[in-house]
């Protein structure tokens, strides 16, 4: 497995769009919450908005926030990784070098899990700087209560990365596969929950499709008033359940990573 | 004057230790075949030219033993009979054109092949040497020139000191001096022992490098032996006298004719190698035919070659 990571590491390491892509990351994650802290607002609001960056909520709001840069930021990143491999055709290379097409598959989720677990630490670093400096008595439980979310971030990384790594491997070619990865998220599986299965079948099921279960893993921190909101007037959640969204993200993720093998396996390189 | 697997050359006898065989491999893309019922035993030791005019299935033939393409049809062995999917770690490969990560060094793209190949990196600087980019190991790859980029393939085909090496049009579009550059490590290779399956529509270059070869077209076997075997060196003669059926009998007693063609009065054909227009003219004499015209040319192996591949 390190031999693996490795080899990946040693690709990317000297890549311009990984190199961009991570410095980027790193520095709009803080600076994000730190905006959203400087924002005047009126009395009231702002003592609502000051419990965003106290010990727990903290984590659900920087976790919110991560969810939009997971997205964008760790998900092209993977999708990078395998297009890198085709335009280059260091692909074909690596595998006449001797890499099987199982191991190519293997490094790439590999490094990417890597990935996602230094993310999720630094997700829990930055939490735990703003909880610190925010909250009036910290327990030990607001660390303990929390882990909950820190797996599910973590699922989340590891998800949005292994659907760009499929979206990568099945469109090869870089910007395509790039408007695809944004196209499907944004409006092709939002376009087919609402403007097609909720007219057919309109109960929770519509909720079951594999990048809303991925982003419902850490849900908008409102969530709850807009379930309130919506929930009476539809009989139902716009959001899937904790419960829900781990279950539905992981069988997801599994198909997607029997897709990435099963695809390589098939093809002519 | 084919020499098909069933007859092994003395050489073959001696050190018959096959490094690859290819058991009627076809490929097809749709209505195309591109590989057509391919057999092949390479052995130990060999530098074994796989000759071809373009798509004629040389590159489909080494993407498939290579396992980047899945073939049809037949199967292959490599080594010792096991075509386990490591092999290629044991195996230095030029397919088409070098691939390489643009945007790392010579040294960086060496080191991320000897670490595929669990190989060590003592060797990266002394193959940069001799396939002299030493001077440029720390340029990126994008910064190179076509001859280096082919040059950088060698040596990343060189790593980890393979015991088989592949090459496919080693020296496409190189220019004079890059291809005599090229050439002359493939020869140091060779002298090492390391056994070689070189794939070129280069008729000279395969002469000038292989021991053995196979020609093939449209995907098919046309022929294959030692060079010397299936590309030898004839003499094409023109001739006109006033007995041209009497003459050529007297000269198929004693010579190996082949290709024999009439246009009006004139006839052509080859003749081995050993013959001389001087006998010619002494065994006309003694029988009283008068040449009136004779002219003998060595037939190069372009002209072998395109025959071989016409008439099939």
């Amino acid at each position: 497995m390190g031999h693996l990571i490795k080899l990946e590491w040693l690709k990317m390491k000297n890549y311009t769009a990984f190199r961009v892509l991570s410095f980027l990351f790193v520095l709009t994650f803080p600076l994000l919450l730190i905006a959203g802290k400087r924002i005047q607002a009126p009395q009231q609001a702002q003592t609502f908005i000051d419990s965003f960056y106290s010990f727990p909520t903290v984590f659900e709001i920087l976790g919110y926030v991560g969810n939009w840069l997971a997205f964008f930021f760790l998900g092209f990143m993977a999708l990078l990784s395998v297009t890198n491999d085709y335009t280059n055709k260091t692909l074909r290379q690596n595998m006449l070098t001797g890499l099987s097409r199982k191991e190519f598959i293997l490094s790439k989720l590999y490094f990417v899990a890597a990935v996602c677990g230094f993310v999720t630490l630094y997700y829990i670093l930055i939490g735990s700087v703003f909880g610190f400096f925010n909250t009036p008595k910290i327990y030990l439980s607001d660390f303990t209560d929390s882990l909950a979310i820190f797996g599910k971030f973590y699922l989340m990384c590891f998800g949005y990365c292994v659907f760009g790594l499929l979206i990568g491997l099945i469109i090869k070619k870089t910007g395509l596969a790039l408007f695809i990865y944004l196209a499907y998220t944004m409006f092709i599986e939002p376009g087919i929950r609402w403007g097609f299965h909720s007219r057919v079948i309109n109960n929770s099921t519509m909720h079951y499709y594999p990048l809303n279960a991925i982003e419902d893993l850490i849900p908008n921190p409102l969530k709850d008033k807009a379930d309130a909101f919506q929930g009476n007037f539809e009989g139902m959640t716009i959001f899937l359940s904790s419960t829900e969204a781990i279950l539905v993200a992981t069988i997801y993720i599994a198909l997607f990573i029997f897709l990435l093998f099963f695809v390589i396996n098939k093809r002519d390189l | 004057m084919y020499l098909f697997d069933s007859q092994l050359s003395l050489d073959q006898i001696r050190n018959t230790m096959p490094v690859l065989q290819i058991n009627g491999i076809t490929k097809k893309y749709g209505r195309i075949t591109a590989v057509n019922d391919l057999h092949l035993t390479i052995n130990k030791g060999e530098i074994f030219g796989l000759l071809g005019p373009n798509g004629s299935g040389k590159t489909t033939t080494l993407g498939i033993v290579l396992g980047l393409i899945k073939a049809n049809s037949g199967s292959y062995n490599w080594f010792d009979g096991s075509s386990n999917n490591n092999q290629n770690t044991k195996i230095g490969t030029i397919l088409e054109t070098p691939n390489f990560y643009p945007y790392m060094t010579a040294i960086e793209n060496l080191e991320l092949i000897a670490h595929i190949k669990k190989a060590g990196r003592e060797n990266i600087e002394p193959t940069l040497e001799l396939v002299d980019l030493i001077h440029r190991k720390n340029s990126r790859f994008h910064t190179y020139s076509l001859g280096m980029k082919q040059r950088l393939a060698l040596a990343g085909a060189l790593i980890g000191n393979p015991e088989f090496l592949i090459l496919d049009e080693p020296t496409n579009g190189l220019d004079p001096q890059g291809i005599s550059e090229v050439r002359e490590i493939i020869q140091k290779i060779a002298h090492s022992g390391t056994t070689i399956l070189m794939a070129s529509h280069i008729l000279d270059e395969v002469e000038k490098v292989c021991s053995h070869v196979a020609i093939i077209k449209k995907g098919k076997l046309l022929a294959t032996g030692e060079v010397g075997s299936i590309l030898s060196d004839q003499i094409q003669v023109e001739l006109i006298s006033d007995n041209n059926g009497k003459l050529l009998d007297l000269l198929d007693n004693r010579y190996e004719i082949s290709g024999l063609n009439k246009s009006g009065e004139k006839i052509v054909f080859n003749i081995d190698a050993n013959f001389s227009s001087g006998e010619l003219n002494k065994l006309a004499f003694e029988n009283g035919i008068t040449i009136s015209h004779l002219l003998t040319k060595k037939t190069s192996l372009e002209q072998e070659f395109l025959e071989i591949t016409k008439n099939k």
